[in-house]
């Protein structure tokens, strides 16, 4: 069992305190991502639950057991670093076997083990080899294998994957994935790249400032973002924000944007815009929501049309990311790779309002959460 | 010391996992750039083991088992294999060993004798080129036996000696050649004395029981599957 509970957790470097009052619980087998900024307290917390980071205060349980106290190698936790941390004069297979010799283990048990590991790994062949002979991603692989040899209720990785190279960090995202489904144990994961913390997390936890923001799936976290730091953080290239101005139109409301009136279909939650009529607030708009022609299955009444002017087009291969200004703000269209817009030209895009994200100019809250 | 930190963490080439495995002396020479560092300390290993002459024998077999696991390409725990196998094959390389040592010692006097004797009367020559003959192979079959005791302690002696002789006529250039790098590394040596005074220190030991392995290394396999086969 290895269910993890962080209960007003705080952590402070003398009067500077990076972590605030975190409560967060993680389930058993649990693939849980940290995700934020860089500064935001996301690797300090990861460091707390593996003991490397006093806890100033708050209480941290694994299990039934209140660890605050216990050293991290009792911890029964098991870390991957982002520089691999691999220790350079062991080979491969001393390297992954160092943590089971520390604690002495019977030698078969940890030939084993770690004959075992690197099979699955695929690292079979370089366990003669001492690190300086291998590439990033076969360095990442025995930083895991190390890891994974010591059988762990629970692995954290912090930013195992930043090291590598774009093309690798995709095989090792799926590796890791399906590694998690394997090992059957509780993953808790650092990462700024928000991608991976899409593709990869059962749950996601946003970090901005030493708080958490918003603790949700991650289709969740793209759908219902709690705030405008979640909406433009989560989502590549990242959300348009609006400013609309809030008006009735018979049984709905529109946002008045650039003389435009843009429907916001809010249905039940209609009633939540009462407070904000006549009164500015964010719309946000996803990229993959401009479209250069009418889409198919968008009722028309939810959609409006922008006239834009193309700043710069990105062809992607699979899309294309059209950089447009529309009513003076700068928006970001993804559209399909057959749109022949250049730069310079002006073009009408189809925005589909038909799940509007509203924000409160001030507090950036969402108004619809 | 940042130079160091930077060379110790730089991102290597990679290994492919289908990578060509290297062959002969390729791949010997592979094996020295790997495992240079354990060699030195397996030489080291080998004098202080030795130093009460009693004792060389069984050195041997905790030096051939660990040049055996660099020859397999197996991760190594030197202290750990090397004291294992020289406990282990304590008797059995003492006494093997001092039978090899009497043999080799009598067929070494026999080479000395007849070669005095060559240039008094010319038919010794056959004689000398006989024992030469029989020294060398005797050489072989102790090189191939101590290699075949390590890798297969369970054969009794009489099948141990039987698979040497079997793999010692099987591929003798080899462990001929071995013998010659052997003989060459400490010809080197007194050549070049004083210069030379850290070689035997340094490696000439170790590197000579390795080269000695490796040499008799497929012909220990052949005997080996053959023994597999008969029984």
């Amino acid at each position: 069992m290895a269910a993890i509970s962080l209960k007003k957790l705080n952590k402070s470097f003398g009067p500077l305190t990076v972590v605030h009052d975190i409560d967060l619980e993680i389930g058993d087998k649990e693939f849980l991502i940290l995700v934020g900024p860089s500064g935001c307290g996301k690797s300090t917390t990861l460091r707390m639950i593996a003991g490397l980071e006093e806890i100033t205060s708050g209480e941290l349980w694994i299990g039934d057991e209140m660890v605050n106290d216990v050293p991290s190698k009792d911890r029964d936790i098991a870390m991957v670093f982002q520089n691999y941390a691999l220790y350079p004069h062991m080979t491969v297979y001393k390297n992954m076997a160092f943590g089971l010799h520390l604690r002495r283990a019977p030698k078969e048990e940890t030939d084993a083990k770690v004959r075992e590991t690197a099979k699955i790994l695929d690292i079979e062949h370089l366990l003669n080899r001492k690190p300086k002979a291998l590439s990033g991603g076969q360095r990442q692989r025995v930083a895991l294998g190390r890891a994974m040899v010591r059988d762990p209720a629970v692995f954290l990785l912090d930013e195992p994957l930043s090291n590598l190279d774009a093309k690798l960090r995709g095989t090792m995202r799926a590796e890791i994935s399906k590694l998690h489904k394997r090992l059957d144990a509780t993953f808790i994961y650092v990462t700024h790249d928000q991608v991976e913390a899409m593709t990869m997390a059962d749950r996601i936890v946003v970090m901005r400032g030493g708080h958490i923001l918003q603790v949700d799936t991650p289709q969740n976290l793209y759908d219902r973002p709690i705030n405008m730091f979640v909406a433009g953080f989560i989502g590549a290239p990242q959300m348009n924000m609006l400013e609309v101005t809030v008006k009735r139109s018979g049984d709905g409301w529109v946002g008045l944007f650039d003389g435009l009136e843009l429907p916001l279909p809010l249905g039940e939650k209609a009633d939540r815009l009462i407070p904000y009529e006549g009164r500015t607030v964010v719309l946000g708009l996803r990229p993959e929501n401009l479209h250069e022609a009418m889409p198919v299955g968008v009722a028309p009444e939810a959609t409006a049309t922008l006239e834009a002017q193309v700043e710069l087009a990105e062809p992607m291969g699979a899309e294309v990311h059209l950089n447009i200004l529309a009513g003076g703000h700068s928006m970001i269209a993804r559209v399909s790779p057959r749109c022949k817009a250049r730069d310079g030209d002006r073009v009408s895009l189809i925005a589909d309002l038909g799940s509007p994200h509203l924000f409160d100019k001030e507090t950036e809250q969402s108004i619809l959460y | 010391m940042k130079w160091l930190t930077e060379s110790f963490t730089r991102e290597g080439p990679g290994i492919p996992k289908d990578e060509p495995k290297k062959t002969g002396l390729a791949l010997f020479a592979q094996i020295l750039r790997r495992e240079w560092w354990e060699l030195f300390k397996l030489n080291l290993a080998i004098i202080v083991f030795s130093l009460p002459l009693i004792t060389i024998p069984a050195t041997l077999a905790g030096a051939m088992r660990i040049c055996q696991l660099m020859v397999e390409d197996e991760n190594i725990y030197l202290m750990r294999e090397f004291t294992g196998a020289f406990r282990r094959l304590f008797w059995r390389a003492s006494l093997c060993g001092l039978a090899f040592g009497a043999v080799l010692a009598i067929a070494g006097y026999g080479v000395f004798v007849y070669a005095q004797l060559v240039p008094q009367a010319l038919p010794y020559a056959l004689a000398l080129a006989l024992a030469v003959v029989t020294s060398l192979f005797l050489w072989m079959v102790a090189a191939h036996f101590f290699l075949l005791m390590v890798r297969a302690p369970a054969l009794s002696t009489a099948t141990l000696l039987r698979l040497s002789a079997l793999a010692a006529l099987y591929r003798p250039l080899p462990a001929l050649g071995a013998l010659a790098f052997i003989a060459a590394l400490w010809l080197a040596h007194i050549l070049f004395y004083p210069a030379s005074v850290f070689m035997p220190v340094a490696f000439n030991f170790s590197l000579g029981t390795l080269a000695l392995v490796f040499a008799t290394w497929r012909a220990s396999e052949f005997a080996l599957s053959r023994e597999q086969q008969s029984a």
